[in-house]
């Protein structure tokens, strides 16, 4: 590759990309984020290659494995361009009809299409499919349109276009006022201003500063910043070496989990490729900025999401967090003043750069600005990555966007913000999603996990769920997030077990009250969330469990019993033969019984039942 | 008072410097704040959450240990909502583990009852062993606190009580950290640290092991930095709380040089514990595993107790009064027949000045002789002529605490770590804390090394090579300080003439060590603004000691730090009171102070001061001489004296042969040593826990040494005896006290003039201190050297 050492070469480059490119040749695009691989993406891909051969058109058709997009539910996804047809649930068995029927012939095959389930109707463009319909796509969207090992697909969209207009055209100082009034707020937990964040680190005294990218994702269930990085690497790459040119920077860090092999790899690809155009290194774009991205993989513990405990990660030492009353925009990673933001904060800055800070304050409410991304899961129907802007009501992504509650069933809460976060309850479903929005209500933005919870989901169990979690992932330095956290758990354990008993809830209330008012970091100070919103919305399931010893969604085990309604059973059988313990016993022909005493509460009886003769008591 | 650099205490207002936590604020001015986790001299880590106080504008408590103070700032200690969070916090860690002081049976309104009840515990066996030296129990009673309200957690870990030293109980710690802090940042020995995550937090010593598999070298810094049970020493393990209860008497160790301070607890006049005094130079409260650990000699039965008199090859034991007739008899009778240069004397250097002051007098003024001498001149007498020869003092010229603020440290010849460890944590935590470079000039590979930039590996003896190497390349290539060299120094140029054959290429072909590694040293030896020098018995020691001390000395001259920077020259004295030795004149050719007995007005000026007859002339033999001349009978009588005398290279090795022709050997020991199964006479001396007196660091500070427990038996301490044979001899000594001694030797020497008991009470006084005004001087050679201008005096290889 030869260098790019100006602007006028990195546009030079660029249309030579975009000359080579037939807009109207059709392109067969596979989603092969991490959820397709696991639904066999990679087999599908050989198979359109085989299919192409095998009919001759391996030049005139091209093939793209693209990064995540988002309808994992629905996966493995193929997108067929130009008319952007969406085929999901592709096997390798179906790609040789693709290629025939549909890029050969212009044939659409109807079971491959997505089905409105309110409708009936089958859609055939992605762009009307409601998950992705009801979106705002500025920052995931691309991901279906590039290939992310080829900086040739970033640079067709228009990538580095925001680099270079900052380095010819930008002062530091007028980035920094770019991202200031576009009112961008971090987008890995705490929504703190960006902009502010850069300007702190910039004026701190000292010579070295560092930009680091936050990649450790750790919440269950959250993968927005995975699948960027996975998808998308150089737009990620892009907003760093605008922030460090900003911040008067020249040494970044990516601190990305071991546990995402695909994003580091895909990232560690395009940094190589950065450095071999010359965009990474000594006076890029002849600006006189120079600029490196070193990757560091981090071991997997949650509490290195924490900024002191990435950076003391960083720097080789045990990931705990220290007491940061001097903030680490002064005295960061090896005490020099650092700059942290996360993947999707740093994949935001380039858009800004390039659409303005006009375009980009007119999306989102009053002080949460642009878009947001959430991983959509739970009790809902579509699950997957999904991207509004910010102050769309819950009531709008569940429903129009996820397809509300499968089974008909009825919803009952979401939770936010990963394990520390806080459950929101149905009567707030109209409340709009933004950073302040939800910590009023005692949850908050984290980054972006959005679990739905429907009427069969126990509010207690899913606080103890949360606070287990927590508990192994406290780095035990500190007394009240390693203990509190701990007697917090045991005393969720207890209720769910019923041994729950007077007065644990007001226990439970003085450990939140000390846990999040005296813990060290952020992890501590928020993780009684699932505790206190559960109890502040669901006081009456807590007392229900310790007074009443019931579980009223039907989930804790010691708490339940199955019972059989004996005008319903046929006395099939079929029961019997699922019980793993043999506790389902009867003549042939004759109601069941369940004997409580065996019974070990695993459900598979009421799961095999036809008749819907077996119910939770 | 302005709002500028003023904080407000509940209340009040406070002046504060830039950088200074809330914490640190408050107890300057007596507010008192709980801390769990706080450990003075390492980094806060704000993990105990005890000190929080509520800050005016914070969203949540805040730590008072970490959090700095500001201009303006509004801080509450004891609200309401700080005391529920306190509470509710200790209530955490009460029931995190075994600790059982029965506080959480109590009520609330019975804590009078509670006190009594476990008052009268006697053999209660889960008693914790820091029952009532607990901070956890401290602030477990003032803050009301009980702990019924959670089931208590399951020991999880065994008891670790499988080392000498030291017992871990996991069950009883409450994950402070302190710990660990003192063995990575105070002490510097990387042992111990946090281990596994989250509720499984434990403290790890080398990936889980027990101690004693561990790199743990038993200093004990963690023990004395626990504030629950969870580290205790062995021994206090097995006693009940009323058994560890005891008194403590501040004083001096008598291990090595560097003259820790300690408290001897005691009980029942036996020493049960020590623990370092925390918060003065020079150890800060930093032990060593000997000074913690290693003090069972004392209240051993087998030390001497009687005088006894060796009669036909057998001991008996004998009255005091018998045996001092007896050598003074003998002492009369020697003189009279072969004169008093036939008698000599040698002390250990681990006994006090009083004692080694009345050796010498008694010495010169009673037998009439200058044959004194310590065991010091058989290990460190290079130093002293080296020294002054060039600076005019031949001692250390900075305090122990410079070393932490050198830049740029050269150990040459010292084992630090083993031999002198508290000492060597400063080295250490100048490396690792403080960016300084070390280097390291051993033949060994010694533990020191792990923190050195460069080792040099000189072969055994070469050391005048590679410094004078050093020195060529820092004259060739114009490195060194012209300034100070031309107005501090003279022999410049004699210097440069003859260093000029020392060149790498030279050295490299004498010492081993390769010619960069050579210019690496030099350059960077060369580049330091406060480089430290460090040197102990390996140069010392060895033929041409001398010579290795002498270039050293103008290593130090050339790259312009002695009397200037935090650097400077540092001898480390093996024994605790070695320096005391030689400045009180236990050397053939000084009297105390260095006043050299060959001057005579100063002979003079001693008899006045003595009121005694004239004084001899006559140089005495240095202690090798001594113990030769014994050998061949032209010794006729040797008195040792001392605490444990031990030969210099084996510690059980008596110093003199037994095929000694001697007349009379008398030894004062603490036990029956080797030397002392040769001797006719044998006398019981007091251990250093037995008697008053000072000791003199090798920091030059007098420190005194406090007498905490009776002597055994009719044990007594060397100056009484040498004060009762002196009157037997004709030339009567008497002192009420070693207070008293102390004065007589303010009186004759001058460096020692300002300095008395009241004023070393509770603060080290270095020497030069000439009058009782000054304050001392811990940093010598400012602005001028002692002995007019430094010399530059080579020593061939």
């Amino acid at each position: 590759m030869k260098k790019i050492k100006t602007v006028k070469d990195l546009e030079k480059f660029r249309d030579a990309v975009l000359s080579s490119r037939n807009p109207d040749k059709p392109c067969i695009t596979i989603c092969s984020g991490t959820g397709c691989h696991a639904f066999g993406c990679e087999r599908v891909t050989q198979g359109f290659r085989d299919a192409l051969e095998m009919h001759g058109v391996s030049d005139t058709i091209d093939i793209r494995t693209t990064g995540c997009h988002g309808f994992c539910e629905k996966g493995p996804l193929v997108v067929l361009y130009p008319q952007k047809i969406f085929y999901h649930g592709v096997t390798p068995g179906d790609t040789a009809e693709i290629v025939s029927d549909t890029l050969l012939n212009d044939k659409i095959i109807d079971r491959l299409l997505y089905t409105d389930p309110e409708t009936g109707e089958k859609i055939i463009k992605e762009e009307d499919v409601p998950f992705y319909r009801g979106q705002m796509r500025l920052i995931f969207g691309n991901n279906g349109k590039i290939d992310p090992e080829k900086i040739e697909d970033y640079l067709a969209i228009g990538g580095y276009s925001a680099i270079c207009r900052v380095l010819s055209a930008l002062s530091s100082s007028e980035v920094i006022d770019i991202i200031k009034k576009s009112g961008l707020r971090g987008r890995g937990g705490g929504g703190f201003p960006a902009g502010v964040k850069w300007e702190s680190c910039r004026n701190a005294p000292g010579t070295a500063r560092y930009v680091v990218c936050n990649a450790d994702e750790g919440d269950p269930g959250a993968y927005m910043d995975r699948s960027l990085l996975e998808g998308n690497p150089h737009c990620v790459l892009e907003g760093m070496m605008i922030g460090a040119y900003a911040i008067g920077s020249n040494e970044g860090y990516i601190y990305v989990r071991n546990e995402y092999p695909l994003a580091v790899k895909n990232v560690g690809i395009a940094i190589d490729q950065l450095r071999k155009l010359g965009l990474l290194g000594e006076n890029i774009l002849n600006s006189g900025f120079n600029f490196d991205i070193k990757v560091s993989r981090g071991g997997g513990a949650f509490v290195c999401g924490e900024s002191t405990a990435l950076m003391a990660s960083l720097e080789g030492q045990a990931g705990e967090p220290r007491a940061k009353h001097i903030h680490t925009v002064e005295k960061g990673l090896w005490d020099k003043p650092t700059n942290l933001n996360n993947v999707e904060t740093w994949a935001n800055v380039p858009l800004i750069i390039n659409r303005g800070v006009e375009w980009y304050t007119s999306i989102g409410t009053e002080k949460s600005k642009g878009t947001k991304i959430f991983s959509l899961v739970g009790k809902v129907n579509n699950t997957g990555l999904v991207e509004v802007p910010m102050g769309m009501t819950i009531r709008e992504i569940v429903y129009d966007i996820g397809g509300g509650i499968p089974e008909g069933n009825k919803f009952k809460a979401v939770q936010t913000g990963g394990p520390s976060g806080g459950c929101i309850p149905e009567s707030l479903i109209d409340l709009p999603v933004d950073f302040d929005r939800l910590t009023e209500v005692g949850s908050m933005m984290g980054s972006g996990g959005m679990i739905v919870m429907d009427e069969k989901t126990c509010m207690v169990d899913i606080a103890k769920y949360f606070l287990n979690f927590l508990k192994e992932e406290s780095c035990g330095k500190c007394t009240t997030c390693r203990d509190g956290i701990r007697r917090m758990y045991e005393i969720l354990d207890g209720i769910t077990k019923g041994e729950g008993k007077e007065g644990d809830i007001e226990l439970l209330e003085d450990l939140s009250w000390v846990v999040s008012g005296a813990s060290l970091c952020a992890l501590g100070q928020t993780a009684p969330n699932p505790v206190m919103s559960t109890v502040k919305y669901f006081r009456d399931e807590y007392e229900a469990h310790i007074k009443e010893k019931r579980c009223p969604a039907g989930v804790c085990i010691a708490l339940i019993s199955y019972i059989i309604d004996d005008q319903k059973c046929t006395g099939c059988g079929k029961c019997v033969k699922v019980c793993p313990r043999s506790a389902v016993t009867g003549k042939k022909k004759m109601p069941h019984r369940i004997d409580p005493e065996i019974c070990i509460r695993c459900g598979a009886c009421l799961a095999s039942c036809r008749f819907d003769a077996i119910s939770v008591v | 008072m302005s709002s500028e650099n003023t904080i407000i205490i509940n209340g009040q207002d406070y002046p504060f410097n830039t950088g200074e936590m809330i914490l640190n604020v408050a107890e300057r001015n007596g507010i008192f704040i709980p801390t769990l986790c706080f450990l003075k001299g390492a980094t806060p880590t704000g993990a105990c959450r005890m000190c929080l106080v509520e800050v005016e504008g914070a969203r949540t408590l805040v730590a008072s240990c970490a959090t700095p103070a500001a201009p303006g700032m509004v801080v509450r200690t004891e609200t309401a909502r700080v005391i529920k969070s306190r509470r509710l916090n200790l209530e955490l860690l009460l029931s995190s583990g075994d600790h059982n002081c029965l506080v959480r049976d109590m009520g609330m309104d019975s804590w009078t009852d509670f006190q009594l009840r476990a008052m009268d515990v006697k053999e209660h066996q889960d008693l914790c062993p820091s029952y009532g030296n607990c901070s956890l129990q401290d602030l477990a009673i003032r803050y009301r606190v009980k702990t019924s309200r959670y089931t208590p957690t399951d020991v999880k870990y065994p008891v670790e009580n499988v080392n000498p030293y030291i017992v871990r109980d996991f069950s009883r710690c409450i994950l402070c950290g302190r710990c660990v802090q003192a063995c990575n940042e105070i002490q510097v020995n990387n042992a111990i640290s946090h281990g596994y995550r989250g509720s499984q937090s434990k403290i790890v010593a080398k990936g889980d092991r027990a101690l004693k598999d561990s790199d743990c070298v038993f200093c004990g810094e963690c023990v004395q930095a626990c504030p629950v049970g969870a580290l205790v020493p062995v021994r206090d393990f097995s006693l009940t709380p009323a058994q560890a209860e005891t008194g403590k008497i501040r004083t001096t160790c008598s291990y090595c040089g560097v003259g820790c301070q300690l408290y001897l607890h005691v009980r029942d006049q036996k020493v049960i514990r020590v623990t370092g005094v925390e918060g003065v130079e020079p150890n800060r409260g930093s032990l060593c595993r000997k000074g913690r650990f290693e003090f069972d000699f004392i209240n051993d039965e087998g030390r001497l107790k009687t005088p006894l008199i060796k009669n036909n090859g057998k001991f008996e034991e004998a009255s005091w009064d018998k045996a001092l007739c007896m050598i003074a008899d003998r002492f009369k009778k020697i003189i009279t027949d072969a004169g008093p240069d036939s008698i000599g004397m040698l002390c250990s250097a681990n006994i006090t000045n009083e004692e080694l002051y009345a050796a010498q007098k008694f010495m010169r003024a009673a037998v009439g002789t200058n044959n004194i001498d310590s065991f010091s001149s058989l290990c460190d007498s290079s130093t002293v002529p080296a020294l002054t020869g060039a600076l005019g003092i031949g001692a250390m010229t900075n305090p122990i605490e410079d070393i932490e603020k050198s830049d740029v440290i050269l150990i040459a010849g010292s084992d630090t770590t083993d031999e002198h460890p508290v000492l060597s944590s400063f080295v250490k935590r100048a490396v690792a804390f403080k960016g300084a470079e070390l280097i390291v000039a051993d033949p060994e590979k010694i533990n020191m090394t792990r923190f050195a930039a460069i080792h040099l590996k000189p072969k055994s003896g070469t050391d005048a090579a590679w410094i004078n190497a050093l020195i060529h390349t820092i004259i060739n290539e114009k490195l060194y300080d012209e300034e100070y060299v031309s107005s501090r120094t003279s022999g410049i140029e004699e210097l440069k003439k003859k260093i000029v054959k020392y060149t790498p290429e030279y050295a490299e072909s004498v010492t081993g060590i390769s010619r960069d590694q050579l210019f690496d040293a030099a350059r960077r030896f060369a580049k330091a603004k406060a480089p430290s020098i460090i040197y102990a018995a390996g140069i010392t020691r060895q033929a041409g000691g001398i010579s290795c001390v002498k270039s050293l000395v103008n290593l130090a001259m050339l790259c312009g730090n002695p009397g200037e920077s935090a650097g400077g020259l540092n001898p480390l004295a093996g024994q605790s009171n070695c320096q005391g030795a030689f400045d009180m004149g236990c050397m053939p050719d000084y009297f105390s102070g260095y006043q050299k007995v060959a001057d005579e007005s100063v002979r003079k000026e001693m008899e006045k001061l003595w009121g005694s007859k004239s004084l001899s002339a006559n140089p005495g033999m240095r202690a090798a001489e001594m113990l030769e001349k014994a050998q061949t009978g032209q010794l006729k009588a040797l008195f040792l004296a001392g605490e444990i005398l031990n030969g210099p290279d084996d510690k059980t090795k008596a110093v003199i042969d037994n095929s000694n022709k001697l007349e009379l050997l008398v030894v004062q020991d603490i036990f029956l040593s080797e030397n002392a199964s040769l001797a006719d006479v044998v006398l019981p001396a007091a251990s250093f826990a037995e008697k008053d007196g000072t000791f003199t660091n090798m920091e030059r500070s007098v420190q005194r040494v406090r007498k905490s427990i009776d002597p055994r038996g009719d044990a007594r301490a060397a100056w009484e005896v040498f004060c009762e044979l002196s009157s037997l001899i004709g030339y009567p000594m008497n002192y009420e006290n070693a207070e008293a001694v102390m004065k007589e030797i303010a009186n004759v020497t001058p460096f020692y003039r300002g300095i008395n008991y009241k004023r070393i009470e509770n603060n080290r006084i270095c020497w030069p201190c000439p009058d009782i005004d000054h304050p001392g001087t811990p940093r010598l050679h400012s602005g001028k050297f002692s002995g007019g201008p430094g010399v530059f005096d080579v020593s061939d290889y």
